[in-house]
């Protein structure tokens, strides 16, 4: 016979990023963002910011880059509501915005606590740390209290 | 100086949607229908063989699938063998990988085959499998999947240009008609404007009849040197130029101006100087329509209207039969399904079989250059332009 075998966890399934320093060069940034800072990496040599961060300089290939914060709000330049087919752990609705935070960091985030009918163009975010299994956090943004 | 190069054959499985069976029978039957459509080709003639399929370690859990898929499709190449995984544009860039191989004189006959097996029995892992397109650990990890990007690439356009929910409808509207007559095609009823307007909303502006779909289903064809192809068919449909480009990944670092896909008009201005052709020149075209939207933005970059009149080209039927350019006419992504490593394939036998005149009530009156256009991404795209023995 061959026995059922443990699926309490696996990875292939586990779309949140592994966050820890033996998983993940990064996790600092996920270090930063469990004190309520969202960061990213800067190259002190191009005087450029990423989004996402990096480990090493794609223009120049340093790997010698910075953490920096973020600021603490950013503009919704374009949203969807979404109604249909989210990802295990998600719920419906969920609202998805491209939010600019300076003029060189803008990304695709989710907005949450936010009445779907109330989103609109130009409107001003902020980041809100988000709890996720396995003892993770995750990002994302809400309406400026 | 490359040497030219043919479609000599293709097929599809017979109904895409929902298909009994592994990927491994989707393999074999896109193989047989491909072979069937010309008794002239010999399988064992077959020196390459290109896999397009873009999670089979995931749906199939098999890895290693160039030989595997060669194996079942009962062919055993002996110059060049690979897969190609460019998410929803796979099909093509296999075409792409074939050319260049036998414009190269790496091989005189090869076989493309597109194959992808989305339905599995755990439904949820169906979005899980998804997320894989996007950057993973920085987008598809906060939940991002397709609908909501084109959606947001949809209200740029809208907002920049006044194009209207009913103008991405009618896109939808004509691609399910054209399916209709299509005997592949997952979703061959035709809609009304109004029933897409009315259907399930999906990802704002979206609603569920403006969205391809999660499709299993298989498509090959098999390219060849001038000289083979000749002997091989009477019927001969060339590549006349073809590139490709992105900008970015993650969506933080692609061009800026959702609305406009500067990529996309780059690539297809590239492949039109290499056919030696212009847009208009272009009588058919197999457009990446995984949202309505999508084919809006695409009539403009490819240059079929003037930048912002996407919406005002499908209105007055500019892509219709009749019309300057017929846009989809097998149904395209919406009507027929988006197997992802099969569609662009299949594309491109629609072009096949509408430039040999061989598209029944599909056709396309007098068809001489065709354009296949497919994507993997707002700033991803890949471009293939075909044309019969008489434009060469």
């Amino acid at each position: 016979m061959i026995n059922e075998f443990n699926l309490d966890y696996i990875y292939i399934m586990d779309y949140i990023p592994q966050q820890s320093p033996e998983h993940n060069k990064l996790h600092t940034f996920f270090e930063n963002l469990r004190a309520g800072r969202l960061t990213t990496t800067r190259c002190p040599s191009c005087q450029r910011d990423f989004w996402p961060p990096r480990t090493v300089c794609p223009l120049c290939h340093s790997n010698t880059l910075e953490w920096v914060d973020l600021p603490s709000t950013g503009t919704v330049r374009g949203f969807s509501i979404q109604t249909s087919g989210a990802a295990p752990g998600l719920t419906l609705p969920m609202v998805f915005a491209r939010v600019q935070l300076t003029d060189q960091v803008g990304f695709v985030a989710r907005v949450i606590r936010v009445d779907p009918a109330e989103m609109e163009v130009g409107m001003t975010v902020e980041p809100v740390v988000v709890s996720a299994p396995r003892d993770r956090v995750m990002w994302a943004f809400r309406p400026k209290i | 100086m490359p040497r030219r190069v043919a479609l000599i054959a293709g097929g599809t499985t017979h109904k895409w949607g929902v298909y009994p069976g592994t990927l491994r029978d989707i393999v074999s039957e896109a193989a047989k229908a491909c072979f069937d459509s010309n008794p002239r080709v010999n399988s064992r003639d077959i020196q390459g063989f290109i896999f397009c399929s873009v999670f089979p370690e995931r749906s199939a859990y098999q890895s290693h699938t160039a030989p595997w898929a060669a194996e079942s499709a009962g062919v055993a190449p002996d110059r060049i063998f690979c897969r190609v995984e460019n998410m929803c544009g796979s099909g093509t860039v296999g075409i792409r990988t074939a050319y260049t191989a036998i414009a190269a004189g790496l091989a005189d006959l090869v076989m493309v085959l597109g194959a992808e097996k989305m339905f599995i029995p755990n439904r949820q892992e169906i979005v899980l499998n998804m997320l894989t397109g996007v950057d993973r650990e920085w987008e598809g990890s906060t939940g991002l999947t397709a609908p909501v990007q084109f959606a947001l690439a949809a209200q740029a356009h809208m907002n920049k240009y006044g194009t209207t929910e009913e103008h991405l409808a009618m896109v939808s509207s004509k691609n399910h008609r054209n399916a209709s007559r299509n005997p592949y095609a997952q979703f061959p009823k035709p809609c009304t404007v109004e029933e897409v307007l009315a259907s399930k909303p999906v990802a704002t502006p979206f609603k569920i009849f403006d969205c391809s779909s999660i499709t299993d289903g298989g498509a090959a064809v098999i390219l060849a040197t001038e000289e083979l192809a000749k002997d091989l068919t009477d019927n001969p449909v060339y590549i006349l130029g073809t590139c490709q480009a992105a900008s970015g990944f993650n969506h933080a670092n692609i061009p800026d101006d959702w609305a406009d896909w500067v990529i996309l008009s780059q690539a297809a201005q590239t492949a039109y100087n290499m056919a030696g052709i212009k847009p208009q020149d272009v009588d058919v075209a197999e457009v990446h329509d995984c949202f309505s939207a999508s084919e809006i933005i695409e009539y403009e970059a490819l240059g079929f209207c003037p930048q912002g009149e996407g919406g005002n080209f499908v209105a007055t039927g500019g892509s219709d039969y009749g019309g300057q350019v017929v846009v989809n006419p097998r149904g395209g992504l919406i009507g027929c399904g988006h197997p992802l490593g099969a569609t662009g394939v299949a594309q491109a036998i629609e072009i096949f079989r509408q430039l040999r005149n061989e598209a029944g009530e599909r056709q396309v009156a007098n068809a001489k250059i065709g354009l296949n256009h497919n994507l993997s991404g707002i700033a991803e795209h890949h471009v293939v332009i075909y044309g019969r023995q008489e434009v060469l």
